[in-house]
């Protein structure tokens, strides 16, 4: 678990970082958002002890990572957001370099860089010079190097920019495989739309504050009014739209064009009374073709918290 | 899983990379930094070239004396030498700089920093790593060494202190550019390149010293003698411990920049004790004097008593924070229920470690003073004012560097060196116009020395009596250069005082107001709610 309390980070008379707190529990992977210069880089960093707080308390996996940092750093991943690489090294030397950092033995050094190199997809490339690999394919060894050690937590900062589609569906599945094997990630990007698809909480900064934490069911609950729902049915569109008006709970309803879809804003965001909603259209014996209650994702939400409108 | 299972497989997985209580030899047989280096700058098709360039020029300047009958090996040792101290000196430095910078320049020192490797076996990686091609040729060129004294019979155990001379100097430039280069706010690896150049190009009176121009022999067979603290001894020992020393400041300071960008190169007790073995190798030195007892002060104290200014100076850079350090220093001892930060504090002002420079540098002088009254069996009463005015020019030049500093951040370095070209310099240039116009008119050429002597730095030396020139007005100089200099510490302590008290005014009420959520006001609203909340306001 990543606990962080209070955390203020200053330079020069400008406030990077504002009394923010933030925990990320075991498994949790929580999507770091705000836009530039909203102090997600500068968390990241002074997380994992690069850059110094002004004051505030980081605790990771019940280690204070100000007080032992060096404890709390072993336990650590950290990829930035531009990954530098030693461009004289062929890519397998240059994990292996990493390797004899981490302290991995010589035993196993080969095997684990072998595995890292494969994991992600860069086991073709291991003879050729770091220096000459593109952008996308430098970012994967540098996350090849950050999962060398085998961290409990990481820190992502961007880790999909540069990326090509196939290497990002990588990204994705290695950060919920990581998930799922217990691990924290704090995870940082300006791509929402991908970050909905694997995190499983979010923080949305602004102007070094913390707007909102939670999960992003907690988040949508926060501000959301109500849910979304796209019904389509064979016939009578209209009356059911006014049928809809009377009914408990629903908010809105806007019938699109001419077509026999209607889009509802319904109060109740838990699926109990979605259900009974459905089950009490087929009971007022309306014929339906489609009904789908439609989950805002993170771009929406991002917007929703009006982090413009904060500021 | 229990967040307290998690805490041990934290704590378990801090403990596997964590190195054995004790001395931890990888940091030398399984360094990254030393292995990269290795395998980019030793490969062996160029090493090859390189041995056999470097034997065939070895081999060529002993085959000469031999050919030439002329015999002198030792000459031949000496163009050795010569050639390997350049290869670590010049270029070793060189490669060195260059490796730092472009470290630091790509990011890649966070990812060692972020490692379980040690800022200690980054410093080694670093320094052993830097130049290691330069350290294989030396390694190489030292049997061609070895051979040429042993053809000449110079003395091999003159050979090896004057070896661990060279490569105490090494050690010493390298550690000099390893915090240079890690102190840099340009990390660009070809700034670096011209400043080691630079660096050596004010090292030249040292090259002479090992170059090919001088015959081993006479640095090895029969080398310069020397007094340490009255123990005879010879000059390449003497500046080995010394070198060694003063390697091991720069050494601590790189261990601290390894660790991380945000510290100073040393912590404020530190530079006291720097300051105090600066002291205690000036002691030392004086028993090497062999110059005629002068009325004052003799020029190689003088020059001891300016070498511990020059330190200090130096030290002091490194204790005083800027606005944002102190400022930051401020907000976590309020937040921690403190007033300031402690005295000894990275992020404290440097007042009080000045006042034990002053303390120290009292010390230095009236030790000073003991050892010459000592040596030379007379007793002579202290130069009251110049002796204060010395001690007084270091309290001034920190005091008015901390009040750039926190006055004005990062700009504060020209102000401060406008400040030092007025006080210090102006006067000088002022002075020694009127001392040449009244030495035409043969007029008051007293009036040029007193004005010059407001700059303290010249004002010391002419206060002293140690230059010889019969108009200058001894006390008078004693007095210009006094009271300005005691005038500067009074008013610069003020301003710091008054400055330190705006920059509480300003940060105590952040701390003493309650810490009110500026979101709160999201929580209960829907966002239809929000915008016509904010309409209204």
């Amino acid at each position: 678990m990543i606990e962080v309390s209070d955390l203020r980070v200053d330079y020069d008379d400008f406030c990077a970082v504002r009394d923010l707190s933030l925990t990320i529990g075991d498994g949790e992977v929580c999507g770091l958002i705000g836009p530039n210069g909203a102090g997600k880089t500068s968390t990241m960093r002074a997380i994992v002890g690069l850059l110094e707080p002004t004051y505030g308390s980081i605790r990771v996996g019940g280690i204070d990572a100000r007080e032992r940092p060096d404890d709390a750093q072993r336990t650590m991943g950290f990829m930035p957001d531009f990954a530098p690489v030693y461009e004289d090294l062929k890519c397998w030397e240059f994990l292996d370099i990493f390797a004899a950092a981490y302290k991995i033995p010589k035993a196993i050094r080969k095997q684990r860089v072998e595995e890292e190199l494969a994991r992600v997809s860069l086991t073709e490339k291991r003879d050729v010079p770091a220096g000459t690999l593109s952008r996308g394919m430098r970012q994967r060894l540098t996350l090849a190097k950050t999962l060398l050690p085998d961290p409990q937590f990481l820190l992502l900062d961007e880790p999909a920019s540069g990326l090509d589609p196939n290497a990002r569906i990588e990204l994705k599945q290695i950060i919920r495989s990581l998930a799922v094997e217990g691990r924290s990630v704090l995870v940082s990007s300006h791509i929402l739309s991908e970050m909905s698809e694997f995190c499983t909480s979010v923080a949305i900064m602004e102007r070094g504050r913390m707007v909102v934490h939670g999960t992003i069911a907690e988040v949508q609950a926060k501000f959301n009014q109500g849910v979304e729902l796209h019904i389509k049915v064979l016939e009578r569109a209209e009356e059911l739209g006014k049928w809809l008006l009377h009914y408990e709970g629903v908010l809105a309803t806007e019938r699109n064009g001419s077509a026999n879809e209607l889009t509802v804003r319904f109060a109740g965001t838990d699926e109990q009374s979605i259900a009974n909603l459905l089950a009490d259209i087929f009971r007022a014996d309306f014929r339906m073709v489609s009904f789908a209650p439609r989950q805002e994702g993170l771009e929406e939400l991002f917007l929703k918290v009006g982090a413009k409108e904060v500021s | 899983m229990s967040v307290n299972e998690t805490e041990i497989t934290a704590e378990s997985v801090a403990n596997t990379t964590k190195p054995e209580k004790g001395w931890d030899w990888s940091i030398l047989t399984d360094n990254p930094i030393i292995i990269k280096q290795s395998r980019v700058r030793l490969k062996r098709s160029s090493m090859i070239s390189w041995f056999m360039v470097i034997g065939v020029l070895a081999s060529a300047v002993i085959w000469m004396e031999f050919q030439f009958g002329t015999k002198r090996y030792d000459r031949s040792a000496g163009y050795i030498l010569g050639g390997m101290v350049f290869m670590m000196l010049i270029v070793g430095t060189q490669q060195l700089a260059l490796m730092i910078t472009a470290t630091r320049a790509t990011g890649m020192i966070d990812f060692h920093r972020l490692s379980p490797q040690s800022p200690v076996s980054l410093l080694i990686g670093f320094l052993a790593g830097g130049p290691i091609r330069e350290y294989a040729i030396v390694a190489f060129a030292i049997p061609f060494l070895i051979l040429a004294c042993v053809l000449y019979g110079t003395p091999l155990t003159g050979l090896f202190i004057l070896l661990l001379a060279a490569f105490s100097l090494t050690l010493l430039m390298h550690g000099l550019t390893l915090v240079s280069a890690m102190l840099s706010k340009n990390p660009n690896p070809n700034a670096a390149k011209g400043a080691s150049w630079g660096v050596f190009a004010s090292m030249g009176m040292l090259g002479p010293l090992f170059s090919g121009t001088m015959a081993v022999d006479r640095l090895a067979g029969d080398p310069p003698k020397a007094q340490f603290y009255g123990i005879a001894t010879t000059v390449p020992i003497v500046f080995t411990g010394i070198a060694c020393v003063a390697s091991g400041f720069f050494l601590v300071a790189g261990v601290r920049r390894f660790k991380d960008d945000i510290r100073p190169s040393l912590t404020k007790r530190q530079t006291l004790l720097a300051l105090s073995m600066a002291v205690l190798i000036g002691w030392g030195l004086l028993f090497q004097s062999v110059f005629p007892y002068d009325n004052f002060v003799k020029p190689f104290e003088l020059t001891i008593i300016g070498f511990w200014t020059l330190v200090s100076f130096i030290l002091i850079g490194t204790a005083a924070p800027d606005r944002v350090t102190y400022i930051g220093g401020l907000r976590r001892s309020l937040r921690l229920g403190l007033r300031r930060p402690g005295p000894f504090e990275d992020r404290a002002l440097n007042r009080w470690v000045i006042g034990g420079f002053a303390g120290i540098l009292t010390a230095g002088i009236s030790g000073l003073y003991v050892i010459r009254n000592a040596l030379y069996d007379e007793v002579s009463a202290l130069p009251g004012a110049s002796t204060a005015t010395a001690i007084l020019v270091v309290l001034e030049f920190g005091l008015a560097l901390q009040y750039y500093r926190l006055r004005l951040g990062k700009q504060a370095g020209g102000a401060f060196a406008l400040f030092l070209f007025v006080a210090w310099l102006v006067p000088f240039i002022l002075g020694m116009a009127l001392t040449l116009a009244s030495g035409i008119s043969q007029e008051n050429e007293g009036n040029g020395f007193i004005l010059m002597s407001i700059s303290p730095l010249f004002g010391v030396p002419l206060g002293t009596g140690v230059i010889q020139i019969s108009d200058i007005p001894i006390k008078e100089c004693q007095l210009a250069a006094l009271i300005p200099t005691l005038f500067a510490v009074f008013i610069f302590n003020q301003m710091i005082t008054n400055l330190q008290r705006r920059i509480d005014r300003r940060i105590l009420p952040e701390h003493q107001s309650p810490n009110v959520d500026p979101f709160a006001w999201l929580d209960d609203a829907t966002p239809q709610e929000l915008v016509a909340r904010k309409m209204k306001s």
